[in-house]
């Protein structure tokens, strides 16, 4: 159905652009700003301006950041002596809300795929050679467990390893909270593989 | 709707919206199919970690001849070339094959014979010493003849007579061509007498033996040469691939 408003028509098909909206969901949300008061949504699209104008990747880690070089990076409480490689700025997230983790990261901006193209060159690897240096201990590969980031793991582990550094890759297998007799058997085989002594 | 059981492998696998995949399989039974994996990237999806690209898989999904995407209903691991994914040269060229695959007209149609290739190839791939590159030649030979144009590397096309000294292969007609028969029309391509050989080889011993086959870069280069420019003149639009692109980039 098309709206007799030409702003109304525009709304919708801008939000139904957006991943996970169909129509439907883009109607409700432009209802929804309809009675929702003007600086409300004034400020709704200023944040959205602000995420392009403010927003950037750290030149050192390539994380999201309004500061170059991120808080992270910069921050004097990390252990500089540990980085720790994600596909993308998500997985970072991910990882620090468990705050388990101290160290620094590096974001890679992707993963290795073959069948997409994706070689080396198109993510951020030169860059993470260049940071390695004497004072770095470890590099965390924490790729996501698929062929691509598998494949990308791979290829790290085989450019870092001369270097004379601990590489590790996070452990994969049965996620917690599961029933070991549901597992499928590729899981398994992984858990098995990445068993540890206790 | 039908419930369907057959063998597949998955070609390749592209996300769909927030947990789900999108999966490319080439099956026993029903050729190649593009079918969605509900769910099966959440963390404890009942598909576990079965569905990526080349896994040979036991697989029961919801078909509806109207739909283009096919629903899956369950899925179980029969192999998963764990040699494969843990060396990334073989990961490459065992992409290039499903890549091939993929992109060609025999690679849709159900054919047993050509999914039983794929499935000898991988375990071959698997199980080489190499990279795995003389498994991916010979999967392109054997191709061939299941797409009816089998090269014949045996004496002259036209008067059978044994071919010496450097070779014009005819890529028409599938075969040397000495220099009485040759039809000036025809397009051709220049062999040497290892490369006929190596071709042979390839043709003749099992995808599972061939080993150390094939060793000099000179030959590997000029067979590959061979299989592509002869595809190319059987099949039309044929891409480069992107898996081999990235294999030469490492
Ligand atoms: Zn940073
Ligand atoms: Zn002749």
């Amino acid at each position: 159905m098309q709206y007799a408003s030409v702003s109304m028509e525009k709304a919708i098909s801008e939000l139904s652009r957006l991943p996970g909206i169909g129509r439907k969901s883009a109607q409700r949300l432009v209802f929804h700003l309809l009675k929702t008061s003007k600086p409300e949504v004034q400020s709704l699209a200023e944040a959205l301006i602000a995420i392009k104008e403010k927003i950037r990747s750290c030149s050192v880690c390539f994380n999201i950041t309004e500061a170059d070089p991120c808080p992270i990076c910069k921050s004097e409480k990390r252990d500089r002596s540990i980085v720790c490689v994600v596909e993308e700025a998500n997985d970072l997230l991910a990882i620090e809300k468990t705050g388990e983790y101290r160290g620094l990261y590096h974001v890679l901006g992707g993963a290795l795929s073959p069948l997409e193209g994706i070689g080396p060159d198109d993510l951020h690897i030169r860059e993470l050679l260049t940071r390695l240096n004497g004072s770095t201990d470890e590099v965390i590969l924490a790729t996501n467990p698929n062929t691509e980031g598998e494949a990308t793991a791979l290829y790290l582990e085989r450019l870092i390893k001369p270097l004379a550094m601990r590489v590790t890759r996070i452990a994969r297998g049965l996620p917690v909270g599961s029933d070991l007799e549901y597992a499928d058997a590729m899981t398994l085989t992984r858990a098995l593989e990445g068993r540890v002594t206790i | 709707m039908s419930l369907q059981k057959t063998d597949a492998v998955i070609l390749r696998s592209i996300n769909h919206g927030e947990t789900s995949k999108i999966l490319t399989a080439y099956t026993r039974a029903h050729g190649k199919i593009a079918i969605m994996a509900k769910g099966s990237r959440a963390l404890k999806s009942r598909f576990g970690g079965a569905l990526e690209p080349l896994n040979h898989l036991s697989i029961l999904y919801y078909e509806k001849k109207s739909r283009e995407i096919q629903l899956l209903s369950q899925a179980d691991l029969i192999e998963s070339f764990p040699k494969i994914h843990a060396e990334l040269e073989k990961t490459a060229v065992a992409l290039a094959v499903c890549e091939l695959l993929n992109q060609l007209e025999v690679g849709q149609e159900p054919n047993p014979l050509l999914f039983r290739l794929l499935l000898s190839t991988l375990t071959s791939i698997d199980a080489a010493a190499n990279n795995g590159m003389n498994s991916f030649r010979a999967f392109q030979i054997h191709m061939f003849d299941i797409m009816g144009f089998r090269p014949h590397f045996h004496g002259c096309i036209g008067c059978q007579r044994p071919v010496a000294g450097a070779i014009a292969f005819d890529l028409m007609e599938g075969g040397p061509s000495c220099q009485d028969c040759r039809r000036a029309t025809a397009s051709t391509i220049v062999l040497t007498q290892e490369t006929l050989q190596a071709l042979q080889g390839l043709q003749k011993i099992h995808i599972s033996r061939l080993g150390d086959f094939l060793q000099s870069t000179t030959s590997q280069n000029q067979v590959d040469n061979f299989l592509r420019a002869y595809l190319q003149n059987h099949v039309d639009d044929v891409r480069e691939l992107k898996s081999l692109q990235f294999l030469k980039r490492l």
